[in-house]
């Protein structure tokens, strides 16, 4: 019995509750889907997600190589040694640096839980996305990595076997798969056929064997130095659904991940400089040092999550196991507790009450929070640790408690930041610098983000392959509100000298070629091809530089302040891209990432800060805020430890957010449409006058009218007969868009009062504009299109609001900002001719 | 070789050349003023679109006073284009005008230069009689400026840096600054390299304010001569040569220091809804222009100083310059000497 065999089953005698333990988690009903393994979107269907169980025990050995290190390449060893061919397996290339090969085993117990037999497995092979440039995950992004290109330090993953625990040796049966197999090099999908199905309620226990070479980290996973993070790093399973077959889609830059629930035990080999510096999902149990390595046992969930049950009554699992190692990590642990925090924050509290009901216990478990810290960058972790804590509270308050009892904050060294904004389950990677403030949101945003995951694709395990908006947009969403209640608008810097000042340029001087020119950064000098000189010379005279930037912009001096509401920002990043593709759209299918990425993060972000206008403008007597909150809460309780889809969504939604109004034609609009809303607002208001020209009489003639008898009044009386008369006032609201959604109307006059009316989706559909005619003794001095600024969605603001005064100070006050920086500037210019 | 310019007025006794550079800077508000009021100008200009857009954008559209603090998130999102175009105008605008104000540092030297060195009446005249004078001689210094502040740059940020500091001492894989384990050491490796670019290209840009002062002094055409002289001064008397210009700057980043703290105080009220701080922080904003001009003003005072201190005088012919018909009586020609010639 191989050396992995012995530990593994010794690891069961260790723990006997290792394996897939009972869960409430039920079938899902949902019609068949003949597509087999390329499931198509079903629109309309609720409960399509996968119901079956997937437990892991994997054993993992981690060995660092020196820089030139290289296996033997199949094809040249078997040029160097004659006929003997290489075995299948051992082509691992080494890249030119000091790197890390990770060779594992694991043991998969596969609970089939759905009423289908299995017929065939389906895995994710993650890291062969980076093992060259045209796997699908590189060719899309152009073979660049969060702006790196790859040349070298590829990752890559060979299966070396995978096997029955019976013995049955499946190795020979495996096969890759992609769309055009023959001529793609994406190596991301394995198909394992079984030769017996797995029948309904079955258990199916699988081994695989493989070895990989760790990819320097470029995207989420790999190593930097002795930094590792390792994610999605071992044969995956895909997620099989009643009605659509295996759900395994290959490796997309533009997707996450979507896997069954399940336990992870997970033993790992390494370097003995990791002991004490290595933390995983779920909790470290176990740490043995022998000579130069140590081995570590995680287990996730926790032993403790597993024997007990959450607030909601779940037996909490996870989908997903990573683990951060780092020699340097300093280690920060703190607890966070959700008295503190309902203490800081009472209103919440009461808003969360009214909003869930009577039966809501506004209680959560005590959480540890490891925070690991790069050493010189110790002072922030306090607050890491305070963000975490704001998410635990705010999510746990509004989405249900935060199930397991740690949670662990990976600050990913320099060079390793792509690595950086990550999430697992229990564990997630941050990402700051030095010199930052809090005002500054690094790390505050990233870290609530991050955390914030823990629920949505953590506990609601959505398909980030299909539905990416379902975690990424509902995150950042709740994320902003968090960073809002939590720490305010956030500043906006310009650094110098790696040091932020508060504030921005209105202006780089001198852009484009010819600016350079002027401005002295770059002198372009001319072609020297003639003389056989092929290089492009150029003069430098002013680079640029943090002191010397520093000096001539004087930026304390002509800085002007920008403050950012982070409410606000996804609306920025929806405006890039507002209506090309639908939300409810596949990754692959947008017409590029940034749509993808404005549909799936800022869109959806937008359309959720939207629903409580939408709400209120719907029926007055509804709270917005509330009914969203209650819709969202309805949501992740409903399918906690389970995969929604859309319509899963939308079903729960509308069951929970207390509000008799049919969502389902908005939400498609919403998140089925590509259309887009743009409110205006214009008035004209005048006085009632006299008519001038000829009136016609009671007695049927035409005269003129008689304003001969005002000229006898006298100046007080004509000022009185003024006065009377009333102001007509001409006003009119248009749409511009297809979205058409009910929004309110608001006017305001002299006397301070206040009139509001609606403007509904019915008659936004028969018409696009609407026509308000208005007299009153008093004059308007404000007339607003969605008067509470709430509709986020709305393309352009800036036209729904009208008033009768004009600021004439802020453009004197923003003109000044641009000259002063001009003046600034050109004095440094100045100084460099004399 | 022409009547070389004298100064009265330069004269620091015992006391510090700054202060003495300094006081004979303020005393000249025609240059000054004309320096400030020229680059007010320019940024005047460069500024109106701001104005016009702002205006434009606010009119009845946002409650007045809410736009005068902070520009909020939305109004940066509603007018994304009108504001990539403005920063498009004032970035174009401001790089031409870059170049306007290069070339009009290079008048301004010379007309500061001729005014420091004579006390007598008619500043305005002598300021633009001096910008005329010296011009091309400084424009052509300009140039070397220029081309020694690339040196510099080669040196302390470019090629030379990273192969021998980043690359070679840091051990930085191409000198790539991601290869390093520290963002610290990133950091600190940053600021020395900054602070090397910031002190080489102060050192030339004294360097060239003392080879003004010579080119002046002396009156010499060749800007290569003046600097390679000047060069040599330097080296020879490095303190007496920088201190006092290192005072100025001294004193000019306390007192902007100063001033841009008052201002945020100031500006701060702006979010209070006080609008009349606004006035003080246009002033403010003014002051700020005339100091430095009158501070790079006392810079050339006390490079002409310090010139007039340690570079000897060259060897003039008194009488190269006379009055006075052959075989008759002839008198040498001074700066103050009034003469006529009647026919």
């Amino acid at each position: 019995m191989p050396t992995q065999k012995l530990l593994l089953a010794s690891l069961a005698a260790l723990f006997p509750s290792i394996g897939p333990p009972a869960t409430a988690l039920g079938p899902s009903a949902g019609p068949p889907n003949p597509q087999g393994d390329a499931p198509e979107p079903l629109r309309g269907v609720e409960g399509i997600g996968g119901t079956n169980l997937a437990s892991y025990r994997i054993r993992a050995r981690l060995e660092e190589r020196p820089a030139g290190t290289k296996d033997a390449n199949p094809a040249e060893a078997g040029e160097a040694e004659g006929d003997q061919a290489a075995e299948p397996g051992d082509a691992l290339l080494a890249p030119p640096r000091p790197h890390y090969t990770l060779e594992g085993s694991l043991t998969l117990t596969l609970e089939n839980r759905g009423p289908d037999p299995l017929e065939e497995l389906f895995f994710h092979v993650y890291w062969n996305a980076f093992s060259n440039d045209q796997s699908i995950f590189l060719e899309d992004t152009g073979g660049r990595l969060r702006g790196t290109l790859l040349t070298d330090e590829w990752g890559l993953t060979e299966i070396q076997r995978v096997s029955l625990v019976d013995g049955e040796d499946l190795t020979d049966s495996i096969e890759w798969r992609a769309p055009g197999l023959e001529t793609s090099a994406d190596r991301t999908v394995l198909r394992v056929p079984l030769t017996e199905p797995l029948a309904p309620d079955g258990t199916l226990e699988v081994e695989v064997e493989w070895r990989s070479v760790v990819p320097r980290v470029r995207r989420r996973t790999g190593s930097k130095d002795n930094f590792l993070l390792i994610a999605h790093w071992f044969p995956k399973l895909g997620v099989y659904e009643h009605g659509r077959g295996w759900n395994c889609h290959p490796f997309s830059s533009r997707t996450e991940f979507y896997a069954d629930f399940g336990t992870y035990d997970v033993m790992l080999d390494l370097p003995a400089e990791f002991r004490d510096q290595v933390f995983g999902s779920g909790e470290r149990t176990l740490q043995n040092t022998n000579g130069d390595r140590v081995e570590v046992l995680f287990r996730a969930p926790a032993e403790e999550d597993r024997r007990g049950t959450d607030a909601l009554g779940h037996s909490p699992l996870v989908h997903d196991f990573a683990f951060a190692a780092d020699p340097d990590f300093v280690v920060v642990s703190d607890t966070f507790k959700f008295s503190d925090w309902a203490d800081a924050y009472p209103e919440q509290v009461d808003l969360a009450r009214e909003a869930f009901g009577e039966e809501f216990e506004p209680a959560q478990r005590d959480v540890t929070v490891d925070v690991l810290i790069q050493p010189e960058r110790e002072v922030q972790a306090a607050r890491h640790f305070r963000a975490t804590s704001a998410a635990l509270f705010f999510y746990g308050l509004w989405f249900g408690e935060y199930p397991y009892k740690r949670i662990t904050v990976v600050d990913p060294p320099w060079g390793g930041r792509a690595a950086g904004g990550m999430e697992y389950q229990t564990l997630f990677t941050a990402g700051t610098r030095l010199f930052t403030r809090e005002s500054m949101a690094t790390p505050e945003g990233v870290t609530i983000h991050e955390a914030g995951h823990q629920w949505f694709q953590g506990l609601l395990a959505s398909n980030e392959f299909e539905a990416a908006w379902l975690d990424e947009g509902f995150n950042s969403w709740a994320d902003a509100e968090v960073q809002y209640l939590v720490y305010g608008d956030q500043h906006q810097t310009t650094n110098y000298a790696s040091v932020p000042f508060d504030g921005i340029q209105w202006a780089r001087f001198g852009s484009g070629a010819s600016g350079r020119a002027v401005t002295f950064a770059e002198l372009r000098l001319p072609s020297l091809g003639w003389l056989g000189i092929d290089s492009r010379l150029a003069l430098q005279p002013m680079r640029s530089s943090g002191f010397l930037d520093m000096w001539r912009e004087q930026p304390l001096l002509s800085l002007m302040p920008r403050r950012v509401d982070p409410r606000d920002q996804s609306r920025s990043r929806y405006l890039r891209a507002p209506g090309v593709d639908p939300v409810d759209t596949w990754g692959w299918h947008c017409r590029d990432v940034g749509v993808h990425r404005t549909n799936t993060y800022a869109r959806t972000a937008t359309v959720m800060r939207s629903m409580p206008a939408l709400f209120e403008a719907s029926d007055s007597e509804v709270d917005g805020q509330r009914a969203l909150f209650s819709g969202m809460r309805s949501y992740a309780e409903g399918w906690r430890f389970r995969h929604p889809y859309p319509d899963d969504f939308f079903a729960a939604f509308q069951a929970g957010d207390g509000v008799d109004l049919d969502l389902d034609p908005l939400f498609e609009d919403l998140f089925r449409g590509t259309g887009t809303v743009d409110w205006t607002i214009g008035v004209s208001q005048r006085r009632a006058g006299d008519p001038k020209g000829f009136v016609m009489g009671a007695d049927g003639r035409f005269a003129t009218y008689p304003d001969g008898q005002d000229d006898e009044e006298d100046g007080e009386d004509e000022e009185e007969a003024e006065d009377a008369k009333l102001w007509l006032q001409d006003v009119v609201v248009q749409r511009e868009g297809a979205l058409c959604l009910p929004v309110e109307i608001e006017f305001e006059w002299e006397d301070g009062e206040t009139e509001r009316l609606v403007w509904t989706r019915e008659e936004q559909q028969e018409k696009r504009w609407l026509r308000i005619e208005l007299s009153r003794s008093e004059r308007l001095v404000r007339a607003s299109v969605d008067p509470d600024a709430g509709y986020f969605l709305d393309t352009d603001r800036s036209n729904n609001n009208w008033f009768r005064p004009t600021d004439h100070v802020a453009p004197v006050r923003w003109a000044e900002r641009a000259f002063t920086q001009l003046c600034q500037r050109l004095h440094w210019q100045k100084g460099l001719g004399g | 070789m022409a009547n070389q310019p004298t100064s009265r007025s330069l004269d620091p006794g015992d006391g510090a050349v700054f202060l003495t550079a300094l006081m004979a800077a303020v005393k000249r508000p025609a240059a000054w003023g004309t320096t400030a009021l020229g680059i007010a100008a320019m940024g005047l200009f460069a500024a109106t679109p701001v104005y016009r857009f702002v205006d434009l954008s606010l009119e009845h559209r946002y409650e007045p006073g809410s736009q005068r603090f902070n520009l909020d998130e939305t109004f940066w999102q509603d007018h994304a284009g009108g504001i990539e175009v403005v920063r498009s105008q004032l970035a174009t605008t401001g790089g031409f005008l870059a170049l306007a104000a290069f070339l009009f540092g290079c008048f301004t030297a010379g007309g500061w230069l001729r005014l420091l060195l004579d006390p007598g009446r008619g500043y305005g005249r002598l300021f633009f009689a001096g910008g005329a004078r010296y011009f091309w001689r400084f424009l052509r210094l300009a140039l070397v400026v220029l081309v020694l502040a690339h040196v510099v740059g080669v040196l302390t940020q470019g090629v030379i840096w990273r192969e021998l500091v980043l690359e070679g001492w840091a051990g930085w894989e191409g000198g790539q600054a991601e290869n390093s384990t520290s963002e610290l050491t990133v950091a600190r490796l940053g600021w020395a390299s900054d602070f090397l670019h910031l002190l080489g290209l102060s050192i030339v840009l004294s360097w060239a304010l003392l080879t003004r002062a010579r080119i002046v002094l002396e009156n010499r055409q060749s800007a290569l001569v003046a600097g390679s002289m000047t060069f040599w001064t330097l080296l020879r008397h490095p303190f007496a040569t920088l201190r006092p210009l290192v005072c100025l700057v001294a004193l000019e980043f306390a007192g902007l220091l100063g001033l841009a703290l008052l201002f945020r105080a100031l500006e701060s009220g702006l979010a209070g809804g006080a609008g009349w701080v606004f006035i003080p922080m246009l002033l403010i904003s003014a002051f700020a222009l005339v100091l430095r001009e009158i501070l790079h003003g006392a810079r050339y005072a006390a490079a002409l100083i310090v010139s007039k201190r340690l570079v000897r005088p060259m060897p003039t012919d008194p009488w190269g310059d006379r009055i006075g018909g052959p075989g008759g009586p002839q008198y040498p020609l001074a700066e103050d000497d009034e003469f006529s010639v009647a026919m």
